[in-house]
C-alpha cells in the first residue's frame, strides 16, 4: 500500500513538473538544481568566492563556460564570468573588504580605482586567490539589458548543500551557440543533452530566434 | 628583399606538402563533428553514472 502510495507520488510529481529526477542524481525543480559531486578547485574557488557575495548581499549570476563544468563538463577555464548587481560605493566597499581576506585582485590595487575606474566604467575586475593569477572571477556590473534579464533570472544550483547562481539553461544553451566557438558550442551540446526535456524549451527558443543561432540549434544540438 | 630565417635553409618548394584548405576545412569540420559525438556518449554515460564516480574522474581532469 505504501509502495503504491509512493509510486502515485513520484508520478504525480513527474506529471506536474514538480520535481523531475534525472539520472545523474541531480533534482531540478522549477527554481532549483540540487546535486552532490566531488568538488574540484575550480568548483570550491567559485563556491568560495560567490558565498561572500552571498555574505555581504550582492546579487549575482554566474555567466561562464564554468556552468557546464559544473555539471561535469570535462575541461578547465582560467576564468569565470560573474555579473554582479550595480552597487553604491559603500556596499561595494563592505564587498571588497570581505573579498581582500581570502582573494586579491589582480587588476586593481586600490577599492577607489576598482570601483570608479573599472565597474562605473563598463571594465570587468579580475580576483583570484591570494598570491595566484588564475583562476580568476571575472567580476562586472550589468550593462546589456540582457545582463539584467539573466541577473533576475538567475537559477539556484544546490550542490553538497552550497549554492551558487547560473544564468537560466534556456539562455545559457542559445548563448553558447551565439559565442560560436568549438568550445561554446560544446559547451551547449554538454548542457543540452543532459537537460533536454527538463527546461522549458520555448523559452530556449525563443532565445535562439533573438540571438539569431536557430540555424546553429538545428545544425549541432539535434 | 631579404627574409629572416634564424640561420635555418627552407627546404625547396618541391620537397613540402601540398596544402588543400578546403581539405583541411573538412577534416577539421569532421574532427569538430567527432567532439561533439563524443560529447553524446559522454553525457549518456554521465546520466546512468555515480556522482561521486564521474565528479572523481573530473577532478582528476580538472584539479
Amino acid at each position: 500500500m505504501r509502495v503504491r502510495a509512493i509510486k502515485e507520488l513520484a508520478l504525480y510529481l513527474k506529471e506536474t513538473n514538480l520535481i523531475q529526477v534525472i539520472n545523474m542524481d541531480i533534482k531540478f525543480t522549477k527554481d532549483t538544481i540540487e546535486f552532490e559531486k566531488e568538488f574540484s578547485s575550480l568548483d570550491n574557488f567559485a563556491l568560495d568566492f560567490v558565498s561572500i557575495l552571498d555574505r555581504v548581499g550582492i546579487k549575482y549570476v554566474v555567466i561562464s563556460g564554468y556552468v557546464s563544468i559544473l555539471f561535469g563538463r570535462n575541461r578547465t577555464s582560467e576564468d569565470i564570468d560573474l555579473i554582479a548587481q550595480k552597487t553604491d560605493f559603500a556596499k561595494f566597499s563592505a564587498l571588497w573588504n570581505e573579498i581582500s581576506k581570502e582573494f586579491e585582485c589582480v587588476n586593481a590595487s586600490a577599492k577607489e580605482d576598482a570601483y570608479k575606474g573599472y565597474l562605473l566604467t563598463g571594465h570587468a575586475l579580475r580576483f583570484s586567490r591570494k598570491g595566484e593569477f588564475i583562476p580568476n572571477i571575472e567580476f562586472k556590473f550589468p550593462k546589456a539589458e540582457l545582463d539584467f534579464w539573466t541577473l533576475n533570472n538567475s537559477k539556484k544550483v544546490i550542490v553538497n548543500h552550497k549554492s551558487i547562481l547560473i544564468s537560466p539553461l534556456e539562455l545559457q544553451i542559445p548563448f553558447k551557440l551565439f559565442l560560436g566557438s568549438e568550445k561554446d558550442i560544446e559547451d551547449a551540446r554538454h548542457l543540452y543533452g543532459l537537460f533536454k526535456g527538463k527546461i522549458n524549451t520555448n523559452l530556449m527558443m525563443e532565445f535562439c530566434r533573438k540571438l539569431k543561432v536557430e540555424g546553429a540549434f538545428r545544425r549541432y544540438l539535434p | 628583399m631579404k627574409t629572416p630565417d634564424n640561420g635555418m635553409k627552407v627546404p625547396g618548394r618541391h620537397l613540402l606538402p601540398k596544402i588543400d584548405l578546403e581539405e583541411l576545412k573538412r577534416l577539421k569540420e569532421e574532427n569538430f563533428r567527432e567532439r561533439l559525438e563524443f560529447i553524446d556518449l559522454y553525457v549518456e554515460w554521465l546520466k546512468k553514472t555515480p556522482n561521486k564516480k564521474w565528479s572523481s574522474q573530473q577532478k582528476k581532469i580538472i584539479g
